[in-house]
């Protein structure tokens, strides 16, 4: 069987630098008068363009899908790659899966694949060859993610740190976070804390100015370093990334805070050197996690993904194995629709032709006699053309004798 | 028809746990109606340890529709079940097992109270058993923590469940002892019942006593103790005869 005249040519970050693909990237108005563009270099034409990759998927092009890549996003034919057919129903499968992502099953993905899909729909640029292969690629990418972990476990440090207290409390809504220092990667967990209802801060620092500043951003409390007994009473989760030379949070005076509390202590500590004693994290009710423990939760997490590979594989073969399949109905039913066509369109030619030439001198009734026995004759070649038409051993050869679409 | 009701209702239960089965309510549903035939049987409310077992069994059932809803929750209602299955299934042992002539109103507020705090103190002692394994998940192989329950929602069920599981448990304990003073002249004695219920109720006090500094391993040892004297009390001291009159 013909494989479906699904062709993709793109790039990714695995075939080109930053610099290239962000010369490729697409979005917005620019992408609708590309798509309106397309629509007279093929049939069907839907653009997948990230940060990560852009990627041309085309059904039916009418020259080298290359060359219309290269003349409508760039030239940078060293980086690109191209399938066609099943290969490319595979790749974007795989793609909507998170499997082909830089973070491997990563969810930003399938929004994009989504977005890419209603972009060509508002461009009119679909057809129901990548109509199909989109939802499909819609429902592997949703299937991925419920049947198997691919998408499972924080693969960033700060989410990773927002995924432990999440283990620690569940609901975030209505703790108190204690941060002291005032570095990048404390104000990127604050930022998700504050997200899931984290809803007292306090903010300690040296620097009172930087500890107000970064309060006001976050609508916490400032505080001096004296406040520190208090504040830590007060705290639900802990972040320390103070630039002090030494621990700023010691074991002993945790421990006379959880020995009169019976909540727990969740402590993240990215502060280097580190702003907690390690004796913290053997205290009974306190759960420290610095950096490296951090990167080994991250690490963890990226390898339980990868360990779902195979299964996500299987789901996307099943994927292109269901197109398939509804690509043999569909080319069936279009190459009886064109055989319809043509003999539509023979009936009139030849019925025009004996009314002009040797019958123009019948009159309407005798006309009506010829044109419904001539209907007669041709829908019994129909019949059988039809069925050669349904047969997959015919079909082929059938096709060279049908008129073009 | 009495086993084919208490079977049906943990069939319904081993759906659950093996198919995620959601409608349990029938499991606690059959209990009840196994509980109602062995009354419309006997003629005696609450005077027999299985119809005590229905009601704790449909306890837990409870329970577990109670948090049925929250999916991180999801191991506790499991095994919230999985109890009331157990529970279920032992209770059949004493089907034939009925005191006769019993005050009403002691077994009421006897019985009642105990079954309220059989029901509190298994939730709470599993809910200290997940916790206690998040703890270690946590501070041993903490990427693997997200997918159990959270450690402070175990927290917050274990401390109120285990408080109100007591406080049932010293009034149907002080009741029984006041019931035993008034027909026998002493509260006490060494009746196996008697002795292991005691028990329990000393380990739930030590339990409540630990500090909340108190290593974690220690405190779930305690009511690991207190709940097997229980479990004991209620199962198995029975089976040795005594003055308690089932």
């Amino acid at each position: 069987m013909a494989e479906p005249p699904v062709h993709l040519v793109g790039l990714s970050h695995k075939t080109a630098p930053v610099g290239v693909r962000e010369c490729v990237a697409v979005s917005g108005e620019r992408r609708s008068l590309l798509l309106a563009e397309l629509r007279d270099e093929a049939d069907e034409a839907v653009l997948v363009s990230t940060c990560n990759r852009s990627e041309l998927y085309l059904a039916r092009p009418r020259r080298d899908p290359v060359a219309i890549y290269a003349d409508r996003l760039g030239r940078f034919q060293a980086h690109l790659y191209r399938k066609r057919g099943a290969a490319a129903l595979a790749h974007l499968f795989r793609v909507a899966a998170g499997l082909d992502s830089q973070v491997v099953g990563e969810a930003q993905i399938l929004g994009q694949v989504r977005e890419a899909l209603m972009a060509a729909r508002r461009a009119r640029a679909t057809g129901p060859l990548l109509e199909q292969a989109f939802q499909r690629a819609l429902w592997v990418g949703k299937r991925a993610r419920s049947e198997t972990a691919i998408g499972i476990g924080a693969v960033s440090v700060a989410y990773a740190a927002v995924d432990l207290a999440r283990s620690v409390f569940g609901d975030l809504a209505g703790r108190t976070a204690l941060v002291l220092g005032a570095g990048e990667m404390a104000e990127l967990v604050l930022t998700h804390l504050r997200e899931l209802g984290v809803s007292r801060i306090h903010v300690l620092n040296r620097t009172r100015a930087r500890a107000e500043r970064l309060a006001a951003r976050f609508g916490g409390e400032a505080c001096g370093m004296e406040d520190l007994p208090r504040a830590l009473a007060q705290a639900d989760i802990v972040i320390a990334s103070a630039a002090a030379p030494h621990p700023v949070v010691r074991a002993e005076r945790v421990r006379r805070v959880l020995a009169r509390r019976r909540r727990p202590l969740f402590l993240i500590d990215i502060g280097l050197p580190r702003n907690v004693e390690p004796g913290v994290g053997r205290l009974a009710g306190a759960y420290l996690y610095d950096l490296d423990a951090l990167e080994t939760v991250v690490a963890r997490n990226l390898e339980s993904r990868r360990a779902e590979l195979p299964r996500v594989e299987r789901i996307v073969g099943e994927g292109v194995a269901d197109y398939l399949e509804w690509y043999a109905g569909h080319r069936a039913k279009d190459r009886i629709r064109r055989v319809q066509e043509a003999i539509e369109g023979l009936y009139r030619e030849e019925l025009d032709r004996l009314f002009r030439g040797p019958l123009a001198g019948l009159g309407p009734g005798e006309r009506a006699a010829v044109a419904r026995r001539l209907r007669r004759a041709l829908a019994k070649a129909e019949h059988t053309l039809i069925l050669l038409a349904k047969d997959e051993r015919t079909a082929e050869g059938l096709e060279r004798y049908l008129p073009a679409r | 028809m009495i086993p084919l009701l208490v079977g049906l209702g943990v069939l319904i239960l081993a759906a659950s746990l093996a198919f995620s089965w959601p409608r349990t309510g029938f499991a606690a549903l059959a209990f009840l109606l196994a509980l109602l035939a062995h009354l419309a049987a006997t003629r005696e409310l609450l005077a027999s340890p299985f119809q005590t077992a229905m009601l704790f069994a449909s306890g837990l059932v409870g329970l577990g529709r109670t948090y049925a809803w929250r999916p991180r929750l999801g191991p506790l209602v499991r095994a919230l079940y999985a109890a009331a299955a157990l529970v279920a299934l032992l209770g059949l042992h004493y089907l034939g097992r009925v005191a006769e002539g019993l005050p009403l109103w002691i077994l009421v507020l006897h019985v009642g109270s105990f079954l309220i705090a059989y029901s509190a103190l298994t939730l709470a002692f599993l809910s200290a058993l997940f916790g206690y394994r998040q703890h270690l998940v946590l501070k041993r192989a903490p990427w693997a923590a997200a997918r159990r329950p959270p450690l402070a929602v175990l927290m917050g069920l274990e401390e109120p469940y285990l408080r109100a599981g007591y406080l049932a448990y010293t009034l149907g304990l002080f009741t029984g002892m006041a019931w035993a003073f008034r027909l026998w002249g002493a509260a006490l004695s060494w009746d196996p019942k008697e002795v292991a219920t005691l028990v329990a109720w000393g380990l739930f006090t030590l339990r409540l006593l630990l500090p909340p500094s108190a290593r974690p391993g220690l405190r779930l040892f305690v009511f690991a103790l207190a709940f097997l004297a229980m479990a004991v009390a209620f199962f198995a001291a029975p089976l040795f005869g005594g003055r308690h009159p089932v």
